[in-house]
């Protein structure tokens, strides 16, 4: 049997496409990062098929690439780098088990959130999204990715809410993170009444954040286990209207400090134009309309005393908006709060909502604190005022992380896809921001497509203990060769 | 084989003369060790070849060198309670990292403080009260290391259900990797501070440490972010009495309450709807009924007596299913809401408040003692000291089915005679992160001086991985490396994995694997 | 007890190292968290209470010889018993019994260092450990009008102590109480050169046989003066007659009070008034040996029993000093008596107080050590923003003194005896 029939008879051959159309359609991305074909695409339905594929992979010295995210895709990370075969998941679609009472749910990597939430509304539960995911995301693509999510106040860990995984290691091992791992198969786990809810382990390793942000480097995910909240029963969504930043920030912070409210997030008029907005006029006019900042916050009532919770809630928040000089209200001239939290609550229409003003956007984002942002903001606009991107276009969104401890800072720039022109600008813009916002204290924990060499030149040691991680569970280099310090 | 002279004299000149030693009686008391009894058969461990008392990061990276060049294995500690401290043999130097004690920062808006080994949780929740801030506390107590518990160790305490689980608490971290390089993780790598720990890219916190730690065997750990959480008490807890009955009011805006349940089940569906209300503040089993009459006597002899008229059983009896909650509220208003959602899971729960817990005295202790974590040390009052079992961090029902295990296992050790009668049940543990998981530890007392009950310890503590492991019932609390050999085939053998990453992050095998991974399987 | 009398609380300390710290509860900020100054100033694990217990046992067992680390390790402790009320918040175990009795073996194999030989030969020639003249102790009584109880009776006698009686900086303090004992129509009498040391700096320091002849000697003597009350100015000396003379378990027919306590009945009696304004700030640090050490001795002879399986009981029960029944508001109250002081606390203080640096034979051994020390204290005083550091122990003004003139520092000192004197 030939490399490609041994490959071929893994997963079928109606699961396997070398037409150019496919091939085309994996070799690039909305990103700037080069173009590249895979040799074909398998979409394997189950563990024990991925399995076979990795160790196949290893045998055959064939580069792997995992996707299970529907395009548009944006970050880089799943074009070839080297050629080799992409592992599209979209397949593996079973939602395995929902549990209420532990508040988690087990899913393949296919699953989408527009196919999660309304399953998990049923049991009284959802899961944090990020902002407005694109209907085809998968879950598993976005937790393994550390994107963030709109509610700060239930990330306790910035790898909330990813708990265990199955995966199978770039080695072929297949293996289970956390107390997913054992004693015990899962059935035996789910009798003693365990749920796969401890991320941790086993033992003294961390197995998962070995395999979460590395970028499909380490291995394939199977299935994950993900923290799930309560559903609320009543929702209130609040706006903060600013024309500084600095004004909304101690607010936000005390807030953050007294967990109140769930969704809490800032966007600039710019963003909040682009959520709300159907077509691009429709941003245009919003934006002109709305405020340069705003802080969205919601307060929410669950299962248990819901009207009670609000009140106090809103209550105690406007009591602190009085001392901190803001003023949250239901409703500003371009945004209703109802309109805003329905946008906030499921993944984006078609189009991407980022696609919508030009066609295409490029996104610079890194952490940092909320109290520096400011000075992020400003540095952005000046390097697009340089380049002569209007500032205008510019779209920003803060994120508070890990309870208030982290601040996720993204800036989007849109750009026209069909003008040859303006993306080169744009694509220098993209490079020179990025390296300037590194070089003030930006930290790039997600070091996609140009942010690799940037953020590895800058941080030695770890990339000596990466590759030898890499070396470790990955010795064939099998796994997406070429990304991160790889 | 003892330290060889000439390296002893390398380290004397990174150190100076006056931090380091080894002479003989400072060498055993880091040999003596709590635990040691049920590893070594005696109070003693291996002697370290000498204790080095480095002051400062730059001082640790030359020691680790040292050691690398010349085949040197070195272990480093900070508070050094326990014997996953001990060093595995003559030679091995023992890093005591107590001058480096430093809270080196406290970043109040973003709520976290960063502090060197040697500093320990009472001394960081002091500071951090002043700003309204507060940290988790270890069941150990407030004299334990912060940095330790979140990078080396462990993690488990009663703050757990609004502050988390040490090994989710750090965030960068400074570290002196087994071979003498610096890694520095997250954030803090790329120079940007200490705000994160993962990334760029992978989290490299996954080689720092699991669901426990290193304890000594993957390098030192030389500064640490430590998450900080809300405090919306006053700057300054004043505490009233003499020893040992120190004691606080309760603030207006806290509540402190003993609960009890009818049963196993409604005790588990009452904590399950707790934490899904958001707001307890610390909760657990703090008092389960072998400890109850600690509430009303003070010396193990009253305590005997007290159990032994039969005068303890009506309140032990009330605690068969109980724990303690402490609530919080950032304003009145919040506080009320609290306390009308905690009644209505009473009633819901068919739960109620003992009597006993309703003295304003017992009230005030109870808060004080859940607050502080200052006199968690009691558990060694009776017999000289304890030791603990099951315990997996996990779904709350699977914590509560592993504490009903541990019961009916401990019974037959205590006919037996070898450790402390407390009733068999005590079951020690809460909830983590507002209910996401829990953890109940069978704690069980034993005499430490007495070589058949440190024995019986041993044989206990056997029969109680065998049922971990043949239940399913999670991984467990604080395994040694005899345990370890048990789970590793259960688990995937996550050894395998463990021993390559040694093998990788330390090839002249200097820090001491004993408690983490010896590189080649023996 | 011998010190292998102690070998199962040494075989169950946890290594918890709570003996470093005050109570936890009681840590009130980062600077001042450390109640154990033999621990910061020798660092190794060794230096702290719990250390000692483990070199005891290792002595014990063979494991060890006595060396030089061995005797340092021991000595370089001021006995200050701070290691001993943290540890008994939970624990019931005796370190600082187990540490007299390691000095006690010590001395008894002949391990002794030479500065506390010196104050040895001092009582052996002169009843007093600053080798001073035993005929120069009543001095300090010069021109003042009061009793000799060699000579007549009296009800009260005032014990002044080798350093009241021969530190001439200070000798003020015990001119001072007589006169305010006899301007409260007190009938005290002294017993001037005929006064002996107390001993108690000799049991500290492992010397049980010169202890005990100080303390046969004194109780025979005042059990036959026939006072009802012996009153000292020394907190050094009253914590060794309430904690260790009864060990020796004599009869002692009398009462004995510190004279902060007897200043404070004489107030709430109405004996002394204070009535003179002294407008100052202060802060007031407790003696060791009038806090915590003073505690009285509660003899227990009896065996350990196992019941419930392992539980340890001491049968019969035994009762814990723990610090709780030290003189902590008698000073107090006295200063707050006195009409324009403001006292304001420091951070450690009562049962957890951070020794002054003097006790334990560590001035006499460990000059550097001492000052250190009471640098530390000092530090502490100041941050309360007081202008005076007032306290009821001669050893702790001579220390504090010492550590003011080496550091030039113009903080003020007084003894509560010269505060309440102003104040008449």
């Amino acid at each position: 049997m030939s490399q490609k029939e041994e490959f071929i008879a893994i997963v079928g051959a109606g699961n396997v496409f070398d037409d150019q159309e496919s091939l085309e359609a994996y070799s690039r991305d909305e990103s700037f990062v080069r173009q590249m074909k895979p040799q074909c695409v398998a979409r394997p339905k189950n563990a024990e098929e991925v399995q076979e594929i990795v160790k196949w992979a290893n045998r055959t010295a064939t580069p792997l690439i995992p996707v299970s995210s529907g395009p548009p895709r944006f970050r880089g990370d799943t074009i070839p780098s080297l050629g080799g075969v992409v592992v599209d998941l979209s397949r593996m679609k079973r939602i395995i088990r929902i549990n209420r009472r532990n508040r988690v749910a087990m899913v393949e990597p296919g699953v989408t959130f527009a196919e999660l939430q309304p399953e998990l509304q049923k049991e009284g539960l959802r899961l944090p999204t990020p902002l407005r995911p694109r209907m085809s995301k998968s879950v598993i693509g976005s937790c393994l990715e550390r994107e963030p999510t709109i509610i700060p106040k239930y990330q306790w860990d910035i790898s909330d809410p990813l708990l265990c995984t199955e995966v199978v290691f770039g080695s072929g091992d297949l293996f289970r993170t956390g107390e997913a791992a054992g004693p015990g198969s899962l059935e035996d786990q789910w009798a003693s009444g365990q749920a796969q809810t401890n991320p941790m382990g086993p033992f003294q390793i961390d197995f998962f954040r070995l395999i979460q942000g590395a970028q499909g480097t380490m291995g394939i995910v199977t299935w994950a286990s993900l923290r799930c909240e309560l559903l609320p029963r009543l929702q209130r969504l609040f706006l903060v209207a600013s024309q500084r930043l600095e004004n909304l920030l101690d607010f936000a912070y005390r807030l953050l400090w007294a967990r109140l409210g769930d969704e809490l997030l800032i966007l600039n008029g710019f963003n909040l134009a682009a959520i709300l907005g159907e077509d691009a006029d429709d941003i245009k006019a919003l934006r002109d309309t709305l405020p340069p900042w705003v802080l969205i916050f919601c307060v929410a009532g669950y299962a248990r005393l819901p009207q009670e919770r609000v009140e106090y809630q809103e209550r105690d928040i406007m009591d602190i908006a009085q001392r901190f000089g803001v003023e949250p209200v239901t409703e500003i001239s371009g945004a209703k709060g109802r309109d805003v939290l329905e946008a906030l609550s499921k993944p984006s229409a078609e189009p991407y909502w980022k696609l919508r003003y030009k066609g295409g956007c490029h996104d610079i984002f890194f952490l940092t604190t909320l109290d520096r942002t400011p000075e992020f903001v400003m540095a952005i606009y000046r390097i697009a005022a340089a380049a002569g991107y209007p500032t205008t276009d510019i779209g920003i969104y803060l994120q508070p992380q890990i309870q208030g401890r982290a601040c996720h800072c993204e800036f989007n720039l849109s750009c026209d896809p069909g003008n040859p022109r303006e993306v080169e600008k744009v694509r220098h813009l993209f490079i020179d921001a990025s390296q300037t916002l590194m070089r003030m204290g930006g930290f790039f924990s997600r070091p996609y497509g140009p942010w690799a060499e940037m953020a590895y030149s800058r941080d030695a040691q770890s990339v000596i203990a990466m590759r030898k991680v890499k070396g470790i569970f990955d010795p064939n280099n099998v796994m997406n060769p070429s990304k991160l310090c790889f | 084989m003892a330290l060889p002279r000439n390296v002893y004299q390398v380290l004397e000149g990174i150190v100076g003369p006056e931090n380091i030693s080894d002479e003989p009686v400072v060498l055993d008391t880091y040999a003596f060790q709590y635990l040691a009894e049920t590893v070594a058969g005696n109070k003693f461990c291996p002697r370290p070849g000498a204790v080095v008392l480095p002051g400062s990061t730059e001082e640790v990276q030359a020691i680790v060198k040292t050691c690398n060049r010349y085949g040197v294995k070195f272990k480093a500690l900070s508070t050094g309670w326990g014997v996953w401290n001990m060093v595995s043999g003559a030679g091995t130097i023992q890093l005591d990292l107590r001058r480096m004690n430093r809270i080196l920062d406290i970043d109040e808006k973003n709520m976290y403080a960063v502090v060197e080994p040697y500093v320990i949780f009472a001394q960081l929740q002091v500071e951090a009260m002043k700003r309204g801030l507060n940290c988790h506390i270890i069941g150990a107590g407030a004299n334990a290391s912060p940095l330790a518990s979140c990078t080396s160790v462990s993690g488990q305490g009663l703050s757990g259900i609004s502050m988390g689980f040490s090994a989710r608490n750090p965030l960068a971290v400074e570290w002196v990797l087994p071979t003498g390089d610096i890694l520095r993780l997250g954030s803090l790598g790329s120079g940007a501070g200490w705000f994160c720990g993962d990334g760029p890219g992978l989290s490299l916190r996954g080689v720092m440490r699991g669901l426990i730690g290193a304890m000594g065997g993957m390098g030192v750990f030389t500064k640490c972010a430590v998450k900080l959480y809300p405090w919306p008490g006053p700057p300054v807890l004043p505490m009233e009495g003499l020893t040992p009955e120190y004691r606080t009011l309760v603030p207006d805006n806290f509540r402190f309450y003993a609960l009890a349940f009818p049963s196993w089940d409604s005790f588990a569906d009452a904590a399950y709807k707790i934490g899904e209300a958001e707001i307890g503040y610390v909760m657990g089993r703090q008092l389960p009924p072998g400890l109850v009459p600690l509430l009303l006597v003070r010396s193990s002899a009253e305590y005997a007596q007290i159990r032994q008229s039969g005068m303890a059983d009506e309140p032990m009896h009330e605690f068969k299913h109980a724990f303690l909650l402490v609530l919080a509220g950032s304003s009145l208003r919040e506080i009320e809401y609290q306390e009308k959602a905690l009644k209505e899971i009473l009633a819901e729960t068919g739960g109620w408040i003992p009597s006993l817990t309703q003295d304003p005295d017992i009230e005030k202790t109870g808060f004080s003692f859940l607050l502080k974590a200052d006199r968690n040390g009691l558990i060694f009052k009776l017999a000289g000291t304890f030791h603990t079992s099951f315990g997996a961090v996990t779904a709350w029902d699977a914590a509560v089915a592993g504490a009903k295990r541990g019961e009916e296992i401990k019974k037959k050790y205590i006919e037996k005679g070898v450790i402390v009668d407390d009733t068999a049940d005590n079951a020690w543990g809460g909830l983590y992160e507002q209910g996401r998981f829990g953890h109940l530890e069978e704690l069980f007392m034993y005499d430490p001086s007495d070589p058949e009950s440190a024995k019986g310890a041993v044989e206990y503590l056997a029969e109680a991985d065998e049922a971990v492991v043949q239940e399913s019932l999670g991984q467990p609390i604080g395994i040694l490396p005899s345990q370890a050999a048990v789970y590793s085939p259960a688990c995937f053998n996550y050894q395998d994995w463990m021993r390559r990453i040694k093998k990788a992050f330390d090839p002249n095998v200097a820090s001491d694997p004993s408690l983490y991974i010896e590189p080649e399987e023996s | 007890m011998a010190l292998q009398d102690y070998r199962n609380d040494m075989q169950r300390c946890s290594r918890c190292s709570l003996c470093k710290w005050p109570p936890l509860a009681q840590i009130k900020s980062w600077r001042f968290s450390n109640v154990c100054p033999s621990m910061v100033w020798g660092n190794f694990h060794a230096y702290s209470a719990g250390g000692r217990l483990i070199a005891a046992l290792a002595l014990l067992d063979g494991r060890i010889e006595y060396t030089d680390k061995l005797v340092d390790i021991v000595y370089q402790c001021q006995m200050d018993g701070a290691c001993d009320v943290s540890c008994k918040v939970t624990r019931d175990l005796e370190p600082l019994e187990a540490m007299l009795a390691l000095r006690a073996k010590c001395v008894e194999d002949g391990q002794l260092l030479p500065a506390h030989m010196v104050m040895v030969e001092s009582l052996r020639s002169d009843d007093n450990v600053l080798s001073q003249p035993k005929a120069e102790r009543g001095k300090w009584a010069a021109g003042l009008d009061v009793k000799d109880i060699a000579r007549e009776k009296a009800d009260v006698l005032y014990f002044a102590g080798c350093r009241h009686s021969f530190d001439q900086d200070l000798r003020q303090t015990a001119r001072g109480v007589v006169t305010l004992l006899e301007r409260a129509g007190v009938d005290v009498g002294i017993s001037g050169r005929e006064e002996t040391c107390c001993g108690g700096r000799a049991y500290e320091t492992g010397y049980l046989g010169e202890f005990i002849k100080y303390a046969e000697h004194n109780i025979e003597t005042w059990n036959g003066a026939g006072v009802s009350t012996v009153v000292t100015s020394c907190s050094d000396c009253y914590g060794t007659f309430k904690f260790h003379y009864p060990k020796i378990g004599k009869a002692m027919n009398f009462e004995v009070l510190h004279i902060t306590q007897y200043l404070d009945l004489l107030i709430k009696g109405g004996k002394i008034k204070p009535i003179k304004k002294v407008p100052l700030q202060v802060t007031y640090h407790d003696p060791c040996h009038l806090g915590r050490l003073s505690e009285p001795y509660l003899p227990w002879v009896g065996v350990e029993r196992k019941v419930l399986g392992q539980i340890v009981i001491k049968d019969p029960p035994k009762e814990f000093r723990r610090g709780t029944n030290g003189i902590y508001e008698p000073p107090r109250a006295v200063l707050k008596s006195i009409p324009g002081i403001e006292l304001v606390e420091m951070e450690r203080i009562k049962e957890y107080a951070w020794c002054c640096g003097a006790g334990g034979g560590v001035k006499e051994a460990y000059p550097d050590f001492a000052l250190w020390t009471a640098k530390e204290r000092i530090e502490e005083a100041k941050a309360t923003g007081a202008e005076a550091l007032v306290t009821a122990c001669p050893w702790c003004e001579r220390n504090f003194k010492d550590a003011l003139e080496q550091n030039r520092d113009k903080m003020k000192l007084y003894d509560i005896v010269e505060l309440l004197l102003e104040a008449l």
